[in-house]
């Protein structure tokens, strides 16, 4: 066993920013069980949907990457509406196992569709962060790289897919090598801070929208107690709509944020994704915000430094890397075991 | 119809007779299937008999205790792996597999459940979820031999030798319906299935009447109410999923034993989703609802395969990945629209056919019969004579239906022919019973007469409705075993693939013909069949040919005489509906129905 | 003849199959206090919920005139009514102000802020306790910020559902004399239901009885303390 320190920071960077995904995804999640008390199962489906939206308006319209994302949105909070009006409202909500199977059957219809309209293949997007202009390498610099005095490293994609070794030629690094900073001995990419500074600042929009706006204090007030808002005046139904709408968002934005990383995006891209999410989502308490938001990040940090960097790289147990699912799950049995109503869970856990 | 045609109360004569009937129709559909369908449908229905298992163990979770459990497919993984790998590596009897992934379903149950079983709410569907998605990469981990047991990525497969056992067993069980040498290992694995899957049902059905039932039933309605009379919640519950895991796992292994491959791919989170869509449209909380389930998911993913619906520029296509979009749909109609599933359909018509009244410790009726019946206001016998009507002009319509090419309308148009079978025989109950009315007075003076056309529609419809249906399976048993040479063709042949499914079509034209396969090869009609020249198809298969000495249609008499009886009689019964109906609509229907004024009397006599 | 702010008639109220509300007929004058006092299982709570229209009814209720029995709840409270439903109704995930903002959903003037200062100065304990969590308020401060909370949607009818249950019998007279006070400065018109029959005789003006979804007594509230029938279910005399 050989303690690989030098490689840590690289497999912890890659690790906060998969972190970063699951904590979009697992606020998604977070907000609708807020909203309505019920784990919506089609939190990765819609966010694929998302995925897709951006892509039909960026790859086929050829719109601007990021105004394409950002209408990827709010069309996803319209369509998270709808569905809680249609789908959703009709049920009561103490009652779980409708609305469960209605996410279910959702789940099944989302994924099928987009199987049929897009085929189950890997389609191709633009880098959101790297696209940004960037210093052209100097002639001094390629020639060197050329003559091989200068190493040129091509960025790894993180865990979701291994990137495929290229060959060290001088195009590859100029898009690669140019795109990344060094901080600890471990490439951050232009992706991963990225992904960073845009998960924070929609978090940092979603506390003021809900701190700061009417509609925001009438989502809080639905989630502490339906009843009571009822009677000031709010229109719950209205705002659980909202909460949807919202929920919607931040899945289509993680899963915006995650298509370069899986090379692409295709119907399937969002299944394990809401399960380290979902493990997430439980590690930081179902109702809790900011739970869901640390806990995604450490359930990423947990794959990338606990199972890829510990087991895999420094106890040299290949095998580990196909255990990375499982890891999600064993966290959700050990939560459930020693602090059910996870760490910044707030609602009471009833003991049974 | 708003009252029931029957009032019975529990346990006399009359609803042991329906009972009867109700039991004689699920033994005659148990018999009937590894007679009537091909090879293949056989396999299917295999399928959906092990997904009742699967779906009743689901049942056990979510419909018994009230807690969402959409993880079974990875219990139904760890069995049929588990099989496989003992039944090739080991060299294990299928028998000897049961306790073990029993025992080991049992055991993983506990390690899932526990923990989300201490607390309440959706923690169980959060976890069980997760089990579901990570258990197909499971299979593939290279290490402490688990791949080289599980076959990794590419699957398992039970090699033909290795399962024999199967083939050299049913020798000894050629007694059984279909067990005979042109369906052998298929129809042989169905009575296995179908004997396990009995015990099963019978198992949670039992264990749901018991103490420890009650127990279950009793958290899922009211949680508190149960832990005030000191039920210990997190023991049931946890106790509960974990014989519903076994199950599960039981299951999985005679999925292994159907199928002879198992793979990762097959033990999906869509295998989980498929198994609670079996459950809601079957019906969440009862055993007929895991029985309708089981059968759906298999036969209706076997209907949606089949859509193929041009809309211009666009085909939709159910066999992609569009069946499953359609499996969703179903499963949110039923949500919003029958959220009792099939089952309670069921109930709620044969609510109107038959109220059983319960009975009191003392062993009488709950209310007494007397004041359940209608008296001489009682329009039973019209709504008995109504049905008999109904079964012969569904079935025609039946007929007709069947010409449309569409297969949803196929699909209609079968389960109308069939009506008359189940309509036929409550027609001659409710008759029966309402003579034994019209003795004890009870009824007015009409009502003896139509009563006994009642009961004469509806013995001669269901005659003549089964001598139409033995004339039809002679010429399918006929044609299936020209169908299974071909069967045999393809599989020798290897490289020459051809399809399957019209086979029967093809094989009616040698209908006339009676003998063994070597006598059909040897002075045989010859010709073609389905591009094969029977020559060439008897060349090929030549060595199972000889071997089946089974003729034609053993278990039938299957003669042109009494073909030509079934012909004679099903016109008979045909006309004497047609004609009673006639009478009863045109001429004496204002006998039939009850003089007004002597309702409202009555009425005001019960006022 | 004083103008009804509400005059509710035949009405039925039902949870599932059980009939809760019986053809209940009562009136509440414009800025008067008028009490419903029954035992347990009366339908008190329900006659409030159902005036609110969160169960299933029947009859009708007229507010200032205008039926409301069809309307949503949400769209109750817009026309004046506000609900301080047993066991508080505050939203303890939040914190007292945002309790308090949220009193004021339904408006849109610029005075949201000086109405919650108003409030602060009848409650100061609740000024003190402005940035805590609502559920860690004592029991006796709950029921002042839920108080607080309906008034902040500035109600023309106020309805309280035993404003006195659980609370210390200082705190009780302390909260009633707000009431008063309240009903006495701004015309406040309030529907009280409760169980403390003396307290609610003292405070209000007309009274009436219900026993098993029916109006058994009613008629002026000292005229009812009076009443030797009321005296010995209620009174405890």
């Amino acid at each position: 066993m050989e303690w690989q320190w030098d490689v840590l920071p690289q497999f912890a960077f890659n690790g906060l920013r998969e972190g970063a995904v699951f904590a979009a995804v697992a606020l998604a999640l977070v907000l609708i069980f807020k909203a309505t008390t019920l784990i919506n199962f089609a939190t990765g489906e819609l966010a694929m949907l998302g995925a897709f939206l951006m892509y039909i308006l960026n790859v086929e319209q050829g719109m601007w990457l990021w105004l394409s994302i950002v209408l990827a949105m709010l069309i996803s909070a319209g369509i998270g509406a709808a569905v809680e009006r249609a789908l959703v409202r009709p049920f009561d909500p103490d009652d779980h196992l409708p609305v469960v199977l209605i996410t279910l059957g959702l789940f099944l219809i989302v994924n099928a569709v987009a199987g049929d309209i897009w085929d189950y293949q890997l389609r191709p997007v633009n880098e959101p962060f790297g696209t940004f202009p960037s210093w052209a390498p100097s002639s001094q610099e390629l020639k060197e790289v050329a003559d091989g005095s200068i190493s040129c490293v091509k960025v790894s994609s993180g865990n979701f897919v291994e990137a495929t070794a290229g060959a060290a030629d001088a195009t590859t690094c100029e898009l690669a090598g140019r795109t990344y900073w060094t901080i600890l001995n471990a490439n951050v990419d232009y992706r991963t801070l990225g992904t960073w500074v845009t998960l924070a600042v929609a978090l940092a929009a979603l506390f003021m929208v809900l701190g700061r706006t009417k509609a925001g204090l009438a989502f809080r007030a639905v989630s502490s107690s339906a009843e009571s808002a009822r009677l000031v005046g709010v229109n719950t139904g209205r705002t659980l709509g909202f909460g949807w709408a919202l929920a919607s968002v931040f899945g289509t934005l993680g899963a915006a944020l995650v298509a370069p990383s899986l090379n692409g995006v295709n119907p399937n891209m969002m299944q394990f994704i809401l399960i380290y999410a979902l493990a997430g989502a439980a590690l930081g308490g179902l109702d809790s915000l900011g739970g869901a938001i640390i806990g995604g990040i450490v359930v990423g940090l947990i794959k990338g430094v606990v199972v890829s960097w510990f087991f895999v790289q420094v106890m040299g147990w290949a095998f580990f890397s196909i255990l990375q699912l499982a890891t999600a799950f064993m966290l959700i049995l050990v939560v459930l075991l020693f602090r059910p109503s996870g760490l910044f869970g707030t609602r009471r856990i009833e003991r049974v | 119809m708003s009252s029931p045609l029957i009032v019975v109360s529990k346990g006399d004569r009359q609803h042991r007779q329906w009972n009867t009937l109700y039991w004689g129709y699920a033994i005659a559909l148990a018999i009937l299937v590894p007679l009537v369908l091909q090879p293949f449908q056989i396999g299917r229905m295999n399928r959906a008999i092990v997904m009742i298992v699967a779906v009743l163990a689901v049942n056990l979770v979510v419909g018994f205790n009230g807690m969402l459990a959409l993880g079974h497919s990875a219990f139904m993984g760890i069995g049929a792996f588990v099989t496989a790998s003992m039944v090739q590596d080991e060299s294990w009897d299928y028998w000897m597999i049961i306790p073990l992934v029993l025992v080991l379903g049992f055991a993983v149950g506990v390690v899932v459940g526990l923990p989300a079983l201490r607390v309440k709410g959706l923690y169980l569907a959060l976890v069980t979820i997760a089990q579901a998605a990570v258990f197909p990469t499971l299979v593939n981990i290279d290490e402490l031999g688990i791949a080289e047991r599980t076959g990794g990525p590419n699957g398992k497969k039970v090699e033909e030798e290795v399962d024999r056992q199967v083939d050299s067993l049913s020798g000894y069980f050629e007694f059984l319906p279909g067990v005979d040498g042109a369906r052998g290992a298929d129809a042989y694995r169905y009575w296995i299935i179908l004997f396990i899957t009995a015990i099963v049902v019978l198992l949670v059905r039992n264990i749901m009447r018991s103490r420890a039932g009650r127990a279950v039933l009793a958290i899922r309605d009211n949680e508190a109410g149960a832990a005030v009379y000191g039920v210990n919640l997190p023991m049931y519950k946890t106790l509960n999923f974990a014989l519903s895991a076994s199950l599960g796992s039981l299951a999985g292994l005679l999925w292994c034993l159907d199928k002879g491959f198992v793979a990762g791919q097959d033990f999906t989170f869509l295998l989980a989703i498929e198994l609670i869509i079996g459950l809601v449209i079957g019906g969440v909380g009862t055993l007929q609802g895991s029985v309708l389930g089981g059968l759906f998911v298999v036969w209706v993913r076997d209907l949606t395969k089949r859509i193929s619906i041009p809309m211009g520029f666009y085909t939709l296509d159910g066999d992609g990945p569009l069946s499953n979009a359609i499996f969703g749909l179903i499963l949110i109609l039923f949500t919003f629209f029958a959220p009792g599933g099939i089952a309670s359909m069921v109930t709620a018509v044969q609510k109107r056919i038959i109220q059983v009244v319960p009975l009191t410790p003392a062993g009488d009726p709950i209310t007494p019969l007397e004041r359940l019946d209608p008296g001489p206001s009682s329009t039973r016998s019209a709504w008995a004579l109504r049905l008999a009507v109904i079964g012969p002009v569904l079935l025609v319509i039946g007929w007709v239906l069947m010409n449309v090419d569409n297969l949803i309308v196929g699909v209609f148009a079968f389960l109308l022919r069939f009506a008359i079978v189940v309509l036929a025989p409550i027609v001659v109950l409710v008759a029966m019973n309402e003579r034994l009315g019209a003795r004890a007075g009870l009824r007015g003076e009409n009502a003896a007469a139509v009563t006994s056309r009642a009961t004469l529609a509806g013995v001669i419809g269901v005659l003549s409705f089964a001598y139409v249906k033995t004339f039809a399976l002679n010429l399918a048993l006929r044609a299936h075993h020209v169908t299974h040479l071909a069967r045999e063709a393809v599989v020798t042949d290897g490289g020459r693939e051809r399809p399957v499914v019209p086979l029967v079509s093809e094989a009616a034209k040698y209908k006339d013909f009676k003998g063994t396969p070597g006598e059909f090869c040897s002075s045989g009609p010859g010709g073609e069949f389905n591009d094969w020249s029977v020559d060439e198809l008897c060349g090929i298969s030549s060595e199972a040919i000889e071997a089946s000495e089974t003729p034609v249609g053993w278990w039938l008499i299957a003669w042109p005489t009494q073909s030509l009886l079934a012909l004679v009689l099903s016109l008979a019964s045909i006309a004497v509906t047609l004609l009673v109906g006639f009478r009863y609509f045109v001429f004496s229907n204002s006998n039939l129905e009850p003089a007004k004024a002597e309702t409202s009397e009555r009425e005001d006599a019960t006022a | 003849m004083t103008e009804m702010m509400l005059k509710v008639e035949d009405l039925h109220a039902r949870y599932g199959a059980v009939e809760v509300l019986r053809g209940l007929g009562f009136e509440v004058p414009d800025r008067s206090v008028v009490v419903i006092l029954g035992a347990n299982g009366a339908g008190k709570t329900t006659t409030l919920r159902a005036l609110c229209n969160m169960c299933t009814t029947s009859g009708s209720i007229l507010l200032e005139g205008e039926d409301i029995s069809r309307a949503k709840t949400a769209d109750i409270v817009r026309r004046g009514v506000a609900h301080v439903p047993q066991g508080r109704g505050t939203f303890p995930e939040l914190s007292v102000m945002d309790n308090l903002r949220i009193g004021a959903y339904i408006r849109r003037d610029k005075e949201v802020n000086a109405d919650i200062g108003r409030w602060f100065e009848i409650f100061p304990r609740l000024e003190e306790r402005r940035d805590q969590l609502a559920g860690s308020l004592s029991g006796g401060e709950q029921q002042m910020l839920a108080v607080a909370r309906a008034l902040m949607c500035r109600p023309r009818l106020l309805l309280l559902d035993e404003p006195s249950l659980g609370l210390a019998p200082l705190i009780i007279e302390d909260l009633f004399e707000r009431f008063i006070q309240l009903n006495k400065e701004t015309g406040l018109t309030m529907l009280l239901v409760e169980q403390n029959a003396n307290l609610a005789l003292d405070m209000a003006d007309y009274a009436y009885v219900i026993e098993s979804g029916e109006i058994a007594l009613h008629g002026p509230a000292d005229q009812l303390k009076n009443d030797p029938a009321v005296q010995e279910a209620y009174l405890g005399a």
